[in-house]
């Protein structure tokens, strides 16, 4: 199992250092919200965040259907089935990978942000409810969006799988603004991950290789 | 069987995500179009007014001293657009004095400090802000 999420690491190297590039991008805007934080309004700075969410959301969409895509190509699975190891073994060792890219971006701005909210932040805690609950939502809706791209992506055509993950995410992103952070949307995108797998678990079970 | 199972398993996923995916767009179209379809409302449309109320015995309305017959009026209220969107709301029930906040703040001259109090049986933070 760890060498097939090391070799998934190996194939999608680009994702994770595109990752480690805009969470560093995203650290150097927190921390400037921070100093700026007393002088400004905060939420002009939380509203400048949201296209950066967006970009990041396409890019995991992005790697489920590059992950999907190329297998159905070159026919990865085919050569790993000779193999002793299942496709259900290829899928999750898959799926753990996105895992690992979406905590690449969100581990780090974590810990920046609890560092900046012990140094800026008043003693009562009057922000750290909502800190959860976003990084907890960033988290389920780029999961999700992987989901997407994994399901989408499992297909021949070219065009069709890129097109329909791009328009698709820029959808569900924007279930932000319209559900917010509550429960409720937490909610939404779990459903929506557990059909997403389900259905790209039975495509990529039941098609022939 | 298993086929059968399989196939509902598959038509409930892809339920879910199309509901999902398809209830985005129409909530932006109902929300982009709600403004417009309100303002070419004609005014007569827009407001309801029913005399009398029939909220006051009739005895009192069939009265010939009465000057004013009791009256319902109602008007269409067209919300500030960004308030409908749930993100501003869980932005305003979060700050102090939100809806779902546990911290005041204290509009009086104190020393700034931090301290507890007990209001509608639950615990919550108090601010001092002094001004």
């Amino acid at each position: 199992m760890f060498t097939l999420i090391k070799r998934e690491i190996c194939d999608n190297i680009v994702y994770f250092i595109g990752a480690a590039i805009l969470t560093a991008i995203l650290i150097a805007i927190v921390i400037f919200m921070a100093y700026q934080i007393g002088r400004g309004d905060s939420v002009v700075y939380i509203g400048l965040s949201l296209p950066v969410i967006v970009i990041l959301m396409i890019g995991f969409s992005g790697m489920g259907v590059s992950q999907m895509y190329t297998d159905r190509a070159r026919k990865i699975s085919a050569f790993l089935s000779i193999l002793p190891v299942s496709r259900n073994q290829i899928l999750f060792a898959r799926i753990v990978t996105g895992i690992l890219a979406i905590l690449t971006v969100i581990l780090p701005l974590i810990a920046t942000c609890m560092a900046l909210r012990y140094l800026f932040a008043p003693p009562i805690p009057v922000l750290s409810g909502i800190f959860y609950d976003i990084f907890i939502v960033v988290f389920l809706l780029g999961f999700a969006c992987y989901c997407l791209g994994l399901m989408t992506g499992w297909t021949t055509n070219k065009i069709a799988p890129a097109m329909a993950c791009f328009v698709l995410t820029f959808i569900l992103a924007s279930l932000i603004i319209v559900k917010g952070f509550g429960p409720c949307i937490k909610g939404i995108l779990i459903l929506f991950i557990v059909a997403c797998l389900t259905r790209t678990w039975q495509k990529y079970t039941s098609t022939s290789l | 069987m298993r086929i059968l199972k399989n196939y509902y398993i598959r038509i409930t996923a892809a339920g879910i995500i199309v509901l999902i995916l398809l209830s985005l767009p129409l909530f932006w179209a109902r929300w982009f179009c709600q403004r417009p379809l309100g303002d070419i409302m004609p005014m007569d449309y827009r407001t309801v007014d029913i005399i009398t109320s029939e909220l006051v015995p009739s005895d009192i309305e069939s009265d010939p001293n009465v000057l004013r017959h009791s009256m319902v009026h109602a008007h269409i209220i067209y919300p500030e657009a960004p308030l409908t969107l749930v993100i501003a709301n869980y932005f305003a029930d979060k700050a102090p004095e939100g809806r779902l906040s546990d911290i005041f703040i204290l509009k009086q001259t104190m020393k700034a400090g931090n301290g507890y109090i007990s209001i509608k049986n639950r615990p919550v933070k108090l601010l001092l802000a002094g001004c």
